[in-house]
């Protein structure tokens, strides 16, 4: 199903964890995502876009609970088209741009729906996961 | 009301805000269909250049519907709305990045064929391509 991704909630858990050193992570996904699948204008928008994310969560993880989370992935999943659309109206205009947003909106609210179902399912198991690993290998979020 | 619930109300507020915002959007962006029997022309422009015409007549809404009423597609990209496959060819990006271009009266689509409406009397091509 297009848009259905447990990407989020790995980000967020990440994040929630690692504090902004999430961010290696993350990249080494986008230029992962880059050498398998080629460049092109989504390319651009992976290079952002998921930062964004790692950002708005290490802002908002004091207030850390599945629920949270889950609307934070939700509403995510619901702008990742608006988002990525940036290249759009760089290089096509207000028109390519909004006519991109518009036409990927149905895409837009599956994915958040997804995110939300794929949150409240594995954030807490991610957790503990990640909870046992950062204890074992010591690291946490001061580590770099 | 502790600090954690006060923020997952605000989320949720905005979430609620972006999610009505979003389906009126879709809702008023939404082209209108066409309910009755429509006879449709869908023009398949093969790899070597020659065509095929084929006559739908069909009381399906969107064309992507259409399509498979006729046996045109397949229902597992009927499904997707990824369509590689159709009139028994198929363009595949690996091979020559290759892909099928679907236009109406020679303008291309801005939506997939399964969110095309058609209407009695179009004219719909689809145009084997290859390269960006």
């Amino acid at each position: 199903m297009p848009n259905i991704e447990p990407v989020s909630i790995f980000v967020i858990t990440l994040s929630v964890y690692f504090g902004i050193q999430a961010l290696i992570p993350v990249y080494v996904f986008v230029f992962a995502e880059i050498f398998l699948y080629g460049f092109g204008f989504w390319s651009v928008a992976y290079l952002y876009v998921w930062p964004i994310l790692v950002f708005a969560v290490v802002a908002l993880r004091r207030f850390s609970s599945t629920p949270l989370w889950c609307v934070v992935s939700a509403v995510f999943g619901l702008l990742f088209g608006t988002l990525c659309s940036l290249p759009y109206f760089v290089v096509g205009g207000w028109g390519a741009g909004l006519s991109w947003i518009a036409s990927g909106l149905t895409f837009d609210l599956i994915h958040c729906a997804g995110n939300a179902a794929m949150a409240a399912l594995l954030f807490k198991p991610l957790s503990k996961t990640f909870d046992f690993v950062s204890k074992r290998v010591c690291i946490d979020d001061k580590t770099i | 009301m502790n600090k954690n619930k006060k923020v997952v109300i605000i989320a949720v507020c905005v979430l609620v805000v972006l999610l009505a915002a979003a389906l009126a959007v879709v809702y008023f962006t939404s082209a209108d269909t066409t309910a009755g029997t429509k006879t449709v022309i869908f023009e398949v422009v093969s790899k070597d250049g020659t065509s095929k015409e084929y006559t739908l007549e069909t009381d399906e809404l969107y064309l992507g519907d259409a399509l498979l009423e006729a046996d045109l597609v397949t229902e597992s990209e009927h499904a997707s709305g990824f369509y590689t496959s159709i009139a028994g060819q198929t363009a595949l990006w690996s091979d020559n990045e290759s892909w099928w271009c679907i236009s109406k009266d020679g303008v291309d689509l801005t939506v997939g064929m399964n969110e095309q409406p058609i209407e009695d009397g179009e004219h719909y091509e689809a145009t084997f391509t290859s390269g960006s």
